[in-house]
């Protein structure tokens, strides 16, 4: 699934590619953040040896599916919303419980990614609440309840946080599909 | 604990304050508000002055000083202890606004309160604010550098810049220099929109810069340049290049949009490929149009595609060589001509030039002279040799005759368009040009030239051909026909500053070369390298003619405008402009015997340089002024001889007759008394001098006694051996007065000189009697004071044949003949008849001198100087030792005195 994301990227990648519309910049910036994403999973595959091939146990945290047939798009784009507000909760969480345990370790690539996977995100959200123009609030959505009360550093705790890479790198993917069918839809364009 | 001392510490110090106002120790009369104020310049200030109850005054006594005193109308009265002041501040408002009250009494001091008045201007709005965000790695560097134009105006008080920044997500701001700052953003927000503005804060306000609004910040992004660019050619495509590269930049980021520029190796005029073809996000582009075989330079550069940003910085560069075609232009075919000398034919020499559009490296040319068969020649060079002057071929063509030459180059492509030249018969060249100048401008020598009336229109083109006069390098271009109008072109070729060339203009009639014009030239000019060596050709006395040498050519450095000639005599010099044709002068009216240094000065238009110094000194006399003067001396002294010898011819007789007078014949002779004062009359110095200390003796021949006795007891003197002035005396030789001679008396040596000369017939006899070692004039006669001069008259001269027998009377009659006076010298061989005729001289009294010695007895000779030192037994002494009886006449060396 992740190589078949990554091709379907490229893909969108090798399109003209939007910057002028809101739409447009939203999906340039969905696109840019599952590259991050990808790029911080990628970080953190080689920082704990996992394989690519390797899928952890378990159901997505983040169960939204905005790909619902019955849903339109505007609606789509409120559960994708509402997914990547989800997200930037876990990743917080994530950095919280990983700075804990690093206790003052000098930051590498793999902290500076997630740092930017972070704000990415956020900006991600912001433009997408500027497309759906809601009033509803960009801060994270989750309280670091779950799933942290295992012993700090152990596989469990690694395999959630390879769960929430996964999942950040799948919203994203789906993020940049769903804002780029709202850009169509609303530019009635590829090129914006 | 540390908490609570310290509080205490504070309270103790508050309570000795309030204990020092209240006790007095700090007497406060008043107060001025505001307290320290920031005020703001070109606006007005109040400030209110407050009187407490112990400044015993009212508001009536109060009056502000700023720098002397404010005036009053700009006080108001607020009530009886409160006035205030309003002041316009200005950049030289005082610095201290002071509050004083009337003093009471004398030495009272009358300020009550000060505040000082800090000045400044509110912040000024920055301008023109812009910011970037350059590429770090593979991704956009979140550090945003923003700069802007701060004000103008001084910052009198302390002034703040703080740089602001919102995005989506968060604001962020950091302090920053007057003109420049930054913000880290910790993640760049690319396709957020952004927010950026300054503000700009001090006491006396806070303004902000105009906000930056970009609808995404990567319009602010300026990346790398693009990587990795190539090119890479195709044979088949001999004009094109293709060129590729890598973004530098992951194309999640952002499209980017390209520019490519590139030219040929050594050329800095860069062709851009237009930006429409490169606005696509593409990685590759394919040059066209280009020169084959050519090396060109590529450079790649990037920006955001939307046209906003920064473009990146160009690549670095990319050089490759685009294919070889075959060449598409003649060969640059070209010729020089010599001629030979003493004979009808001239020499040529073939050479050419690549073709402008070779299209490759020359492999070979292949000529034809005339109907002659083709020959190739080999070209062997390296790649970096292009264009370069190639000597093909050389033959020797009669006056007469025409030569057609033909040209092909070849490369690996193929062969070239030929080229052909003509070189016609020496008396049928096509003519010149009308005429031909050139001027410098900008570095390039520029050539004008007027084409020939008549054949303007048979011109195709024109060669310029150039050569250094230094080293003889030749080469040329060619120009195209401006019609029937006057040409001008610039040298293309690297000429060298201060070198002469020979720029000559060929017309070419359809290939046919005409009669070239010719004129030096240089690029640039200056001084000479050196100086003219002078040197002095010819020298006299009041000129001399310099000569020196032509500078050569290749160290002129210019054109010579002049020569100057400066010398020096002495610390005075004068100087002479001469043409620059000129090469020796004559320099005149110089100061005969004097050193000159003299040194030449050659001039061009650019400066000037002196030759080395060379000194000579002019004669002291003309050339055949000394042969001149001698011969004018030799002359004069010639021509006094003869006259001299003439007039000895002429007067022989008158100066034989002074030189040997008449004898007077003593036996014709009477004794006569002259007076003495008769030559004393002539000379009376003398007189004393000389006579008068002689003694004159009485003399009488019949009488014996006529000698005094006291002359013959001085007789003996004259056994004393002494030297004497000899005189000679035309009185028997016994005056004193003849020339002084050195002699002995020889009379003196023999005791028989009183018998000899007793028979000598002594006419008279002047004895000088002036104290002559111990003798004492005697008056032996009355006479004795008044000296007289006896002496025997006789106009004859005594002859031998006369003396001899009156000799032999002497014998015989002894007493006609009386030994008289022993001081005559007996001459030898001589008688006392002989003495007789030698004193027969009547003397010359005017010889008559006395020596300061005294009286000297001379003897009378006849023979010269020389001979009259010779002893008798020499020449007159018989070898028996008799004197020779040799009767003799003898002369008077000199005069004698009138009588």
């Amino acid at each position: 699934m992740a190589e078949q994301g990554q091709f379907e990227v490229d893909t969108l990648l090798d399109m003209p590619a939007p910057g002028q519309t809101r739409t447009g910049r939203a999906v340039a910036l969905a696109r840019l953040l599952h590259q991050d994403c990808t790029h911080l999973l990628d970080l953190y595959r080689v920082r704990e040896s996992l394989s690519s091939d390797h899928t952890p146990a378990g159901d997505r945290i983040v169960s939204l599916s905005p790909s619902s047939p019955d849903l339109g798009l505007e609606e789509q784009v409120q559960l994708l919303y509402s997914a990547l507000r989800m997200c930037l909760g876990l990743l917080e969480c994530l950095i919280q419980r990983e700075d804990e345990e690093m206790e003052g370790e000098l930051e590498g690539d793999y902290e500076q990614a997630r740092k930017t996977v972070r704000d990415r995100l956020g900006h991600l959200l912001h433009s997408t609440k500027v497309l759906l123009e809601t009033e509803e609030d960009v801060t994270p959505d989750h309280e670091c309840t779950e799933e942290v009360d295992g012993v700090v550093g152990s596989f469990r705790a690694k395999m959630w946080t390879y769960r929430v890479l996964l999942e950040l790198t799948h919203w994203a993917d789906s993020a940049s599909q769903t804002l780029h069918v709202l850009h169509r839809e609303r530019e009635g364009t590829d090129e914006i | 604990m540390g908490i609570s001392t310290y509080c205490m510490h504070q309270l103790l110090f508050l309570a000795c304050l309030v204990c020092c106002l209240t006790s007095g120790l700090f007497t406060t009369y008043g107060t001025i508000t505001p307290q320290s104020p920031q005020v703001e310049i070109g606006k007005n200030f109040t400030a209110t002055c407050v009187l407490y109850e112990t400044a015993e005054s009212t508001a009536d006594d109060i009056f502000w000083t700023c720098n002397g005193k404010v005036p009053e109308e700009l006080y108001t009265k607020i009530n009886d202890s409160a006035v205030s002041v309003t002041i316009k501040i200005t950049p030289d408002t005082c610095k201290w606004l002071i509050c004083n009250k009337q003093p009471r009494y004398v030495n009272q001091t009358p300020a009550i309160h000060g505040i000082m008045l800090t000045k400044g201007y509110p912040p000024e709005k920055p301008n023109n604010l812009s910011c970037m965000a350059v590429q770090s790695g593979q991704k956009i560097s979140p550090i945003l550098n923003c700069s802007w134009e701060p004000g103008t105006r001084d910052e009198l008080l302390k002034t703040n810049y703080t740089l602001h920044t919102s995005d989506c997500f968060k604001t962020l701001s950091n302090s920053s220099q007057k003109s420049i700052g930054y913000i880290n953003m910790e993640t760049f927000p690319s396709y957020c929109e952004l927010k950026i503005w300054v503000e700009v804060a001090n006491s006396l306000g806070k303004v902000q810069s105009e906000t930056l609004t970009v609808g995404d910040a990567n319009y602010l992004v300026k990346t790398n340049p693009p990587l990795n660019v190539h090119i890479y050619s195709e044979n088949n495509f001999p004009r094109s290049l293709l060129v590729k590269w890598r973004r530098p930049i992951e194309k999640h980021f952002f499209r980017l949009k390209y520019n490519i520029r590139f030219c040929a190796v050594g050329s800095e005029d860069w062709s851009e490929v237009p930006p429409n073809d490169t606005e696509s996000d593409v990685d590759s582009f394919r040059l066209q149009h280009l020169k084959p075989y050519t090396e060109y330079v590529v450079q790649v550069r990037c920006m955001h595609s939307i046209g906003l940003g920064y473009w990146s910085d160009w690549s670095a560069n990319a050089t490759w060589w685009t294919p070889e075609d075959k060449p598409s232009s003649q060969p640059d075919l070209w010729r020089v001509v010599i001629p030979s000398q003493g004979k009808s034919e001239r020499r040529v020499q073939v050479m050419c030039k690549d073709p402008v559009e070779s299209n490759g490296r020359i492999r070979n040319y292949s000529i034809k002279i005339q109907d002659g068969g083709r020959k190739t020649v080999l070209v062997n060079r390296s790649e970096t040799e292009s264009r370069k002057i190639i000597p093909l071929y050389q033959f020797v063509l009669p006056d007469d005759g025409e030569a057609l030459i033909e040209l092909d180059a070849c490369n690996s492509r193929g062969m070239s368009p030929r080229a052909s030249l003509t070189i016609p018969k020496f008396t049928h060249e096509p003519p010149s040009v009308k005429s031909l100048s050139w001027f410098t401008k900008e570095g390039r020598l520029w050539v004008e030239w007027v084409p020939h009336r008549g054949k303007a229109r048979d011109v195709t083109e024109y060669i310029l051909e150039w050569v250094s006069v230094s080293d003889g390098a030749l080469d040329w271009q060619r120009e195209r026909k401006n019609g029937t109008n006057k040409s001008l072109a610039y040298i293309r070729g690297n000429l060298e500053k201060f070198k002469r060339y020979s720029i000559s203009v060929y017309p070419m009639y359809s290939g046919k070369t005409g009669k070239p014009w010719t004129e030096p030239a240089f690029l640039d000019q200056k001084a000479p390298m050196v100086g003219p060596v002078v040197n002095v050709s010819r020298c006299g006395k009041n000129d001399a003619e310099l000569r020196w040498m032509e500078i050569p050519l290749d160290k002129q450095q210019g054109f010579i405008t002049n020569y100057t000639i400066f010398y020096t005599m002495g610390k005075q010099e004068q100087s002479i402009t001469v043409s620059a044709d000129t090469y020796s002068y004559t320099l005149k009216h110089l100061t005969s015997g004097s050193k000159y240094v003299v040194r030449v000065m050659a001039s061009t238009v650019a400066g000037d340089t002196f030759g080395p110094e060379y000194t000579f000194n002019t004669l002291e006399y003309a050339p055949g002024e000394i042969e001149g003067i001698v011969v004018l001396v030799c002359l004069a002294f010639l021509f006094l001889v003869v006259s001299l010898v003439v007039t000895c011819i002429l007067k022989m007789e008158r100066i034989k007759k002074k030189i040997w007078p008449p004898v007077p014949d003593p036996s014709n002779s009477t004794i006569a008394n002259w007076s003495p004062d008769f030559p004393s009359k002539a000379d009376p110095v003398s007189k004393e001098n000389a006579l008068g200390d002689v003694s004159v003796v009485e003399v009488d021949v019949f009488d014996g006694r006529s000698l005094c006795e006291e002359d013959k007891a001085g007789l003996p003197l004259k056994k004393d051996k002494y030297l004497s002035e000899e005189h000679s005396s035309g009185i028997g030789g016994s005056s004193c007065m003849s020339s002084p001679r050195q002699s002995v008396s020889d009379s003196d040596e023999g005791g028989d000189s009183g018998q000899t000369t007793a028979s000598t017939v002594q006419y008279s006899s002047v004895v000088a009697s002036s104290g002559y070692k111990g003798q004492t004039p005697q008056p032996c006669s009355s006479q004795a004071q008044t000296p007289s001069f006896a002496r025997s008259e006789s106009t004859q001269p005594l002859l031998e044949s006369e003396e001899q027998p009156e000799g032999q009377e002497g014998s015989g009659q002894p007493h006609l003949r009386h030994p008289r006076n022993a001081y005559f010298r007996r001459l030898p061989g001589g008688s006392s008849d002989d003495d007789d005729n030698n004193s027969g001289d009547p003397g010359d009294l005017n010889q008559l001198e006395m020596e300061d010695q005294g009286l000297t007895l001379l003897q009378f000779s006849p023979l010269e100087e020389g001979s009259q030192q010779t002893t008798p037994t020499e020449e007159g002494q018989t070898p028996d030792g008799q004197l020779d009886p040799i009767p003799s006449y003898l002369p008077q060396l000199r005069g004698y005195r009138p009588q």
